[in-house]
C-alpha cells in the first residue's frame, strides 16, 4: 500500500511538472498579455506594471522564479496584500492575480473552491443515490417494463448534455412552475437545480453500470446456489449480487468526479454560481497568467487525488485486486 | 440446404448442375459485413437510429439548397415569434442572402437555391430567436457545423489513435512499453482542462503556427479522444500479431508498415468503427460544450452549442421563449441518443463472439 502511494506520488509529481511547464510556456507563447486588455494603457504605465510583475524578465527566468523556492536574484513578485514576497509554487504560493488586483490567486481559489466542491459533492451524492437505486430496480425486476424504461432513460441521460438539461430545468422549474430561484448561490434552494443538472448524466451512466454488473453477477454460480437454497430474490440481489455489481461503479467514481468538475464549468456559468469554473475559462481568455496556472494546478491535483483515492477504495472492497499490480 | 446429387457419373452439365451452381452462387459465404448488416437490421432500435441519422445527415448536407431563410439575417425590431404553422403568413418576408463567409462549394449551392426558389422561403416553422433569426434555419445550418466538426475531430482521433496503437502493438517490446506509459500518463492528465486552456489561449487569434483557428479546434478535440482508440487498437493488434497469417508474412520478410497496412488495419476495422460511432457523440458533446464556453465555433457561424447559449441568454422571467430552449435541446438530445443507440447496435452486430446464426434478439 505504502509503495503504491509512493509510486503514485512520484508519478503525480512528474505529471504536475509537465502540466505546469507546458501551461507556462504555452501561455507565454500565446499572443497578448494580461495588460493588453480592453482599454490600452499608456506605454509608461504598462512598462511599470510589467516591471512590477517581472514580465520583462526572460521567460525561463520567470519560469524558474514561478516554480522554485530558490531565490533567483531579485524575486520581488508581490503577493496579493503586498506584504510578503512571492514564495513560488513549490511553497504553495500561486502569486498575485493579474486581473483581480489586490487579490492573490490563493485568495481567489480559497473563496471559490468551497462553492465548487459543495456543488460537485451534492451532484455526486445525487448521482450515486439515483444511479445505484435505478440500477437496483433493474436487477430486482429484470427484463420487465420498469427495466425497459429505466434503460431507455439511462441511455437518454448519458446522451443529453448537462447544459441542455440545465436549460430545460430552468424552463420548467423556474419559469413555468416557479419553485426554484433562477440563479445565484447561497442556501440549499440555489443548489438543487445545478446539482441535478450536473449529476443526471453521471447517474444515468452509474445506473447502466449497476444494471450490467447485477445481471453479470446474477448469472453466476454463487447466486444460483443462493437461489437454489431458497433465498428470496430480494436478499440475493441486495446481499450477494450487489456486492459484486457495485464494483464497476467504484472504479467509475474517478472519471465521474472529473466529469462533474468539467461540467461545473458550464453549469456555474448558467446559474451564475461563484465557483472556480468561471475563473478557469476567464483567466485563460484574460491572460491572467498566475490565476490560470493556479486553477490548472488545482484541477490536475484534484483529479489525480480522486483517482488515487478511488483505486485505494477499490482494493479495500475487492480483495482479489492488489495495489501492487496496479 | 438440399443439394441434388448428379445421377449419371460425372455429368457436369445440364439443368440440375446449373441449378446447383446457382444455389451455390446464392449461398456464397457471408463475410463479417454481411452478417453484421443482417444482425443490425434485426435490431429495431439501431435500424431506426440509422435511418434517422441518414435523414438528418442529408438534411444538413443539403442545407444551402433548401428553401430556408438566412440563418443570420437579423430583424431586431420585432419580438421573437412563436413557432408558426406552415400555412401561416405571420413573420414571412422575402429571402435575404446573408451568410457567414461560405466555402466556394457552399456558395455555388446557395446560387442553385436562388435559381430554384428565388424569393420563396419557409416561414418561421420553429419560431424566431431574440434577434429575429429563423430558428429552423439556424438548427439546420448549426447541424452542418456540429456534424462536420464531429466528423473531422473523430477522424483526427482515428488517425492518431490507429497509427499510435498499431505501431505500439506491432513493434512491441521496449517501444510498446514506453508508448503505453505515455498514454497512461496522458490519461492521468485532466485533458479537457488542457484543451480548454489551450483554446482559451488561442482565444480570438485567427491562426496559430500556420493553422487556422478551426483546424486547431478540430485537432484539440481529436486529441481528447485518441487515447482510448490507441489502447483499443493496440489490444487488437497484439492479439492479431500472434495469428498465423501475420507470422507467415513476417517470416517472408514483410516490413512493419506493410504488415500494418495490409494485414492488421483491415482486421481492426470493425472494432474501430464501433468505437468511432461511440466517439462521435462525445465529440459533438465536446463541441457544444466548448462553443458554449465561447471557445469553439464563433458567431456569426451557428452550431448547436451556440444555439444553447442563445437560449440561455434569451431566457427571462418576463417572457418565456420556450421554443428557443426546447427545439435545440431536442435536436442535440435526439441525435446524440440515435448515435449512441447505433453504436451499441453496431457493437453487438460486429461482435465475433456472438452466435453466427443471427438468432440473437
Amino acid at each position: 500500500m505504502i509503495g503504491f502511494l509512493l509510486r503514485r506520488a512520484a508519478w503525480f509529481a512528474l505529471t504536475l511538472l509537465c502540466v505546469v511547464t507546458l501551461a507556462f510556456f504555452l501561455m507565454r507563447a500565446a499572443p497578448g498579455g494580461p495588460f493588453s486588455g480592453e482599454r490600452a494603457l499608456a506605454p509608461s504605465v504598462e512598462a511599470a506594471l510589467r516591471a512590477r510583475y517581472h514580465l520583462d524578465w526572460p521567460v525561463w527566468r520567470q519560469y524558474l522564479a514561478y516554480i522554485g523556492p530558490l531565490d533567483w536574484g531579485d524575486r520581488g513578485w508581490i503577493a496579493g496584500d503586498g506584504t510578503h514576497p512571492f514564495g513560488g509554487v513549490l511553497a504553495g504560493d500561486f502569486g498575485p492575480s493579474f486581473k483581480y488586483r489586490d487579490f492573490s490567486v490563493n485568495d481567489v481559489l480559497a473563496q471559490s473552491l468551497p462553492v465548487s466542491l459543495e456543488l460537485g459533492l451534492l451532484a455526486l451524492i445525487f448521482a450515486v443515490v439515483l444511479g445505484v437505486g435505478a440500477g437496483l430496480l433493474c436487477g430486482l425486476y429484470p427484463r420487465g417494463k420498469l427495466d425497459f424504461w429505466i434503460r431507455l432513460l439511462a441511455t437518454a441521460g448519458v446522451a443529453i448534455p448537462n447544459f441542455v438539461l440545465a436549460s430545460l430545468m430552468v424552463l420548467v422549474f423556474v419559469f413555468l412552475i416557479p419553485i426554484f430561484p433562477v440563479a445565484g448561490w447561497g442556501d440549499f434552494k440555489h443548489s438543487v437545480l445545478p446539482a441535478l443538472a450536473l449529476g443526471t448524466p453521471v447517474a444515468a451512466y452509474i445506473a447502466r453500470l449497476v444494471r450490467a454488473g447485477l445481471f453479470d453477477a446474477l448469472s453466476q454460480d454463487f447466486v444460483r446456489t443462493a437461489i437454489a437454497k431458497g433465498m428470496p430474490t430480494r436478499i440475493v440481489v441486495l446481499r450477494h449480487a450487489l456486492r459484486q455489481g457495485i464494483l464497476p461503479v467504484v472504479s467509475y467514481l474517478g472519471p465521474a468526479s472529473a466529469a462533474i468538475l468539467t461540467g461545473s464549468l458550464v453549469i456555474e456559468k448558467i446559474f451564475f454560481i461563484p465557483g472556480t469554473g468561471q475563473h478557469f475559462v476567464n483567466s485563460a481568455l484574460n491572460r491572467d497568467y498566475t490565476l490560470a496556472m493556479g486553477v490548472t494546478i488545482l484541477y490536475t491535483t484534484l483529479v489525480f487525488a480522486l483517482n488515487t483515492l478511488v483505486d485505494v477504495i477499490y482494493t479495500l472492497l475487492d480483495p482479489r485486486i492488489s495495489l501492487e499490480q496496479a | 440446404m438440399k443439394l441434388e446429387a448428379p445421377r449419371t457419373g460425372w455429368n457436369l452439365t445440364g439443368a440440375p448442375m446449373e441449378a446447383l451452381l446457382a444455389k451455390l452462387e446464392r449461398t456464397k459465404g457471408q463475410g463479417l459485413w454481411g452478417i453484421a448488416w443482417r444482425r443490425l437490421r434485426k435490431d429495431r432500435a439501431a435500424t431506426v437510429a440509422l435511418w434517422f441519422l441518414l435523414l438528418i445527415g442529408s438534411l444538413s448536407m443539403l442545407a444551402p439548397i433548401l428553401p430556408l431563410p438566412s440563418p443570420v439575417a437579423m430583424h431586431v425590431d420585432k419580438e421573437p415569434l412563436e413557432p408558426q404553422p406552415p400555412w401561416s403568413r405571420v413573420g414571412r418576408h422575402k429571402f435575404e442572402r446573408e451568410y457567414w463567409p461560405l466555402s466556394t462549394f457552399d456558395t455555388q449551392l446557395v446560387r442553385v437555391r436562388e435559381l430554384a426558389f428565388r424569393d420563396f422561403q419557409t416561414g418561421p416553422l420553429l419560431g424566431t430567436d431574440s434577434k429575429g433569426r429563423d430558428l429552423f434555419a439556424r438548427l439546420v445550418w448549426g447541424s452542418r457545423t456540429s456534424l462536420f466538426v464531429a466528423l473531422a475531430a473523430a477522424l483526427t482521433s482515428l488517425v492518431i489513435g490507429v497509427l499510435y496503437g498499431g505501431i505500439s502493438g506491432l513493434v512491441g517490446g521496449r517501444l510498446d512499453r514506453l508508448m503505453m506509459r505515455v498514454v497512461d500518463g496522458l490519461y492521468a492528465l485532466p485533458f479537457t482542462f488542457v484543451v480548454i486552456f489551450v483554446l482559451g489561449l488561442i482565444g480570438t487569434t485567427q491562426s496559430v503556427a500556420g493553422l487556422g483557428r478551426e483546424a486547431v479546434f478540430f485537432i484539440a478535440i481529436g486529441a481528447l479522444y485518441w487515447l482510448t482508440m490507441a489502447r483499443v487498437v493496440r489490444g487488437q493488434v497484439l492479439a492479431l500479431k500472434h495469428t498465423e497469417f501475420v507470422q507467415a508474412a513476417r517470416a517472408q520478410g514483410a516490413g512493419t508498415l506493410w504488415i500494418l497496412f495490409k494485414h492488421v488495419i483491415p482486421n481492426v476495422v470493425s472494432i474501430v468503427i464501433v468505437y468511432l460511432t461511440l466517439t462521435i457523440p462525445s465529440v459533438i458533446l465536446s463541441e457544444a460544450f466548448l462553443s458554449f464556453l465561447g471557445l469553439g465555433v464563433e458567431p456569426p457561424k451557428v452550431s448547436w452549442g451556440l444555439l444553447a447559449v442563445d437560449a440561455i441568454e434569451a431566457a427571462s422571467p418576463l417572457r418565456v421563449y420556450w421554443w428557443l430552449i426546447v427545439f435545440p435541446a431536442l435536436a442535440i438530445g435526439v441525435v446524440l441518443l440515435a448515435l449512441n443507440v447505433l453504436g451499441d447496435g453496431l457493437r453487438d452486430a460486429l461482435d465475433p463472439r456472438a452466435d453466427l446464426g443471427g438468432s440473437r434478439q
